[in-house]
């Protein structure tokens, strides 16, 4: 089979852009630290949250700079998040345990990389470190229902001194 | 082969077929395209004045059923059904069972239809909607004729794909020596990809959601019918893809005025794409709870070699335009490409369609990188990829080459052809302000598929963009999808034109023949034709990257966690 | 020859402007990075909270602003000054905070300061200082009023602010 000359430098360039592709992808997940969303959230009976955190969503503390927060997602709001902002102390680390009762949502604070599929009967485990204060707009971004579009909330990352506990 | 009488005349049966599925196709390609343009007014902001947000959703799904699945599936069809028969030079095995997967098809299409406008239309029942988008995921429920519909049109496909594979192994009886002619190869290898692909979607949809949605069973495990989706939605891609590549290769070469430099080249991307397109779905759950690291990652490097193939052919075909520009008379380091035809409709289009997809492969590139994906995951960045792919690659492809085709399969001279000439152009020039936009408000985090982008529920919240406000994207977005539609427009002008016009006008202008390429099929290794060991070796493939998560997830039960159905509003 | 002329102005439009869309988006995108130029950042939806009125409508005090302003103080720095006149005509004890500061930037800056525990029907004047980059935009501030247990605390917007002469 005849290959021009240039095919075959072609091909070879081909391949060693794949092969940094997948290396700066590894270099992401394994150097830089950054985890993907996994199955360590565990599954739970989508129908009824008795007995579970998402009975009392909100936020904890446990630990001196770390949070865990119980966010339900529901058609159409965030159980806190949309009625109640979800408040946490800058400087601190943050556990979201995120899942849903009725629907697939999203849950993303747009324009960072927090951004998870929520999944009816999955809990979506997801830790991040929040350094500065600000707020952040939380969008749903999985099409949820006909008022998917007025699906929002925020989080609020309170300056330390500001910070009255969850 | 020189001049030939136009295939209508030769093959007036099976031109019937391809001109039913092309007349589908173009129907789907306006409602469709119209329903786009009324997305691109309203979710911008520019005018809301159509519909309500809360009848988007319906709209949407239409968009991207009619479009995406019915278009699509529809003119491929017609296409390779002009293909095969070209291909083996003979009449289809049985018009009757043709016309059979050609109705069953149209009878799933009417009937999934008639669900998805149920939602636009006051006077339907309540119930008559589907409301829950092309991706259609659980819990969110449509009306049982919705996934009826779809099961149709799939399982019509498959009969389409027996059709070509009876006379495959027709033709294989008195040719036993024979390479397999080019355009049937990439046929069969498609549908051979289609078959494993659809396994994921059809067992979602029969074994799941049907029974699911008419009550039968209570529950479904939303990750598990998800998840099968996508093993079927990535591949669903390269489904689209690939003819428009058999375009690319097979007929883009004569109308650059040269040939096609090389046979093999087309027959190892089209292998590579039969081994690599599936088990590559989790790349689209990226961010899925439910589903270990170590299986996203394997996604990840799968995909990143789907690269390859496509790679492969941009330089096969970049070399055989050039071989045919050269012909022309071009010269120079890139002075060749004014020697081609673009004042041509049928080389315009295609060559655009071509020129545009490199841009979409590279926003591709970052959607497969796991990590990168929390950047733009449902974000507008995602249909700004896709529109470049599927609704250019493909979809410009599919119409410029029409041009080509419509006349040889009616006979018919194609009508208003001024219009026809500017039609390509106005696609490029709508699409890339609409996709640049998308890109570029996907990045500052505006997400897709809603109606409403703007915060609206919380205050003191503002998009940061980069390049460009907000609002300018929105703008831009708006006005990229009007050029968008008045390009439908023209395109469908042009083929209601054609198909209804006089047939005794003359003589047709195009003519069918293609040239042998430079390096033929028997340069290249007997292997290649080999599809048994191609598609065992995909299996295998899909076996590894499905096996074991299909196994976790089965494992605490089949249908748990279930959910029952829920509606799409309250 | 008329037909040639408008392919080639067709080709001109059709191509021409695509490559300028993306040319310029993609040489704004590197200059960006490469003189870390801040992305534009679309002022916060919302009124901002102008001077006369109260800080946070949500808590049943009143904390009305009744001086907000920019004085510049030295080459490189700005003052930042703001009095918020604070009552508490509930019940119980009430303690407003007041700061850090938010720029146009991005960035949060300053202390917080205090009214301390206020006593059911008290009120009390509350002034601070803040220091900021000349240049900047102060578009927020960070407040939290606390009734009993109750707390709020919100970046209040505010409405702009006339630089220094």
């Amino acid at each position: 089979m005849e290959i021009h000359r240039y095919e075959k430098i072609w091909f070879v360039i081909a391949l060693l852009m794949i092969v940094g592709f997948i290396a700066t992808i590894a270099y992401g997940a394994v150097g830089a630290g950054v985890e993907m969303i996994a199955d360590d959230g565990g599954t739970m009976d989508p129908n009824d949250v008795s007995g579970t955190e998402f009975e009392d969503p909100g936020v904890r503390q446990v630990g001196e700079d770390h949070y865990e927060v119980y966010v339900l997602s529901q058609q159409f709001l965030f159980r806190p998040g949309t009625t109640e902002p979800i408040r946490v102390p800058a400087g601190s680390t943050v556990t979201f345990y995120i899942t849903s009762t009725d629907v697939m949502h999203g849950f993303a604070l747009a324009g960072t990389n927090l951004n998870v599929m929520v999944i009816p009967g999955q809990v979506a485990k997801v830790t991040v470190e929040f350094e500065d204060p600000g707020e952040y707009g939380i969008v749903c971004n999985e099409y949820c229902g006909n008022g998917h579009h007025s699906m929002e909330g925020k989080v609020v990352v309170v300056p330390e001194s500001q910070y009255e506990g969850p | 082969m020189s001049a030939e009488s136009p295939f209508v005349e030769r093959f007036p049966s099976e031109a019937r077929i391809v001109r039913l599925n092309l007349g589908v196709a173009f129907i789907a390609l306006f409602i469709g395209g119209l329903f786009g343009a009324i997305q691109s007014l309203h979710r911008t902001g520019v005018y809301r004045g159509l519909i309500q947000s809360s009848d988007y959703y319906s709209m949407l799904t239409a968009h991207g059923v009619l479009l995406a699945l019915v278009f699509t599936t529809f003119f491929i069809a017609g296409l390779f059904h002009w293909g095969i028969t070209r291909s083996f030079d003979r009449n289809a095995p049985s018009q009757w069972f043709s016309m059979t997967w050609f109705g069953v098809m149209l009878l799933g299409t009417v009937l999934a239809t008639i669900a998805i406008l149920g939602g636009l239309i006051p006077f339907a029942p309540d119930d008559l909607n589907a409301a829950v988008l092309y991706t259609f995921y659980a819990p969110m429920k449509a009306h049982p004729l919705f996934y009826i519909g779809a099961a149709l049109l799939i399982v019509g496909s498959w009969l389409a794909g027996a059709d070509w594979f009876w006379s495959y192994f027709r033709w294989r009886k008195t040719n036993s020596d024979e390479r397999i002619p080019l355009q049937a190869f990439m046929v069969l290898v498609t549908w051979l990809m289609w078959y494993l692909a659809t396994l994921g979607v059809a067992t979602e949809v029969v074994v799941f959601l049907i029974p699911w949605s008419l009550g039968i069973i209570p529950a479904v495990d939303p990750l598990l019918t998800r998840t099968l989706f996508w093993f079927f939605g990535h591949p669903v891609v390269y489904f689209w893809l690939l003819p428009a590549y058999f375009v690319w290769y097979t007929i883009l070469p004569k109308l650059s005025g040269g040939r096609l430099v090389s046979d093999p080249l087309a027959r190892v991307s089209f292998v590579l794409f039969l081994l690599l397109s599936t088990p590559v779905g989790f790349h689209h759950q990226y961010l899925d709870p439910g589903i270990a690291e170590g299986f996203k990652f394997i996604a990840m490097s799968n995909t990143m070699f789907l690269l390859l193939p496509s790679l492969l052919t941009a330089f096969t075909v970049v070399a055989s335009m050039e071989h045919g520009a050269r012909q022309r008379g071009g010269k120079g380091l890139l002075g060749w490409l004014r020697a081609l035809p673009w004042d041509e409709p049928a080389f315009a289009g295609v060559a655009l369609a071509g020129l545009m997809f490199a841009a979409g492969g590279f926003s591709g590139m970052v959607n497969a990188g796991m990590n990168l994906n929390y950047l733009v995951h449902n974000t507008q960045w995602v249909p700004g990829h896709f529109h470049l792919t599927v609704g250019t690659a493909a979809a410009l492809t599919f119409m410029a080459i029409s041009y080509w085709l419509v006349p040889q399969v009616t006979g018919k001279r194609l009508q208003l052809k001024g219009l026809a000439i500017v039609q390509p152009y106005l696609w490029f020039l709508g699409m890339t302000l609409m996709s640049n936009a998308m890109h570029r408000s996907g990045l500052a985090g505006v997400p897709r598929r809603t109606a409403e982008p703007e915060w609206n529920a919380v205050s003191g919240i503002a998009y940061e963009t980069i390049v460009g406000s907000f609002q300018e994207t929105q703008l831009q977005i708006a006005v990229g999808g009007v050029l968008l539609f008045v390009s439908v427009v023209l395109f469908s002008m042009v083929m209601f034109g054609t198909f209804l016009v006089r047939a005794d006008l003359g003589p047709i202008r195009v003519s069918g023949s293609l040239p042998r390429p430079l390096s033929t099929a028997e340069d290249g290794p007997l292997v290649l034709d080999n599809l048994r060991l191609w598609f065992t070796i995909a299996v295998v493939l899909v076996a590894i990257a499905y096996g074991p998560p299909f196994f976790d997830m089965i494992s605490d039960g089949v249908f748990w966690p279930g959910t029952p159905p829920t509606t799409s509003g309250l | 020859m008329e037909r040639r002329n408008f392919i080639r102005a067709l080709i001109a439009v059709a191509i021409g402007v695509p490559i300028a869309v993306e040319g310029v988006t993609f040489s704004r995108l590197f200059y960006q990075r490469l003189t870390g130029a801040e992305p534009s950042h679309d002022r916060p939806t919302g009124e901002g909270v102008d001077v006369g009125e109260d800080l946070l409508p949500a808590t049943d005090a009143g904390e009305t602003v009744t001086e907000m302003s920019l004085e510049a103080a030295g080459e490189t720095e700005w003052t930042f000054r703001m009095v918020v006149d604070v009552t508490n005509p509930t019940e119980q004890a009430y303690r407003l905070k007041l700061g850090p500061v938010s720029l146009g930037d991005g960035s949060t800056v300053g202390e917080t300061i205090s009214t301390g525990e206020m006593a059911p029907a008290e009120s009390t004047t509350l002034s601070g200082e803040w220091t900021v980059p000349s240049g900047s935009t102060v578009t927020g501030i960070w407040a939290g009023g606390k009734t009993g247990e109750d707390s709020v605390t919100e970046r209040v917007l505010l409405a702009p602010i006339e630089e220094p002469a």
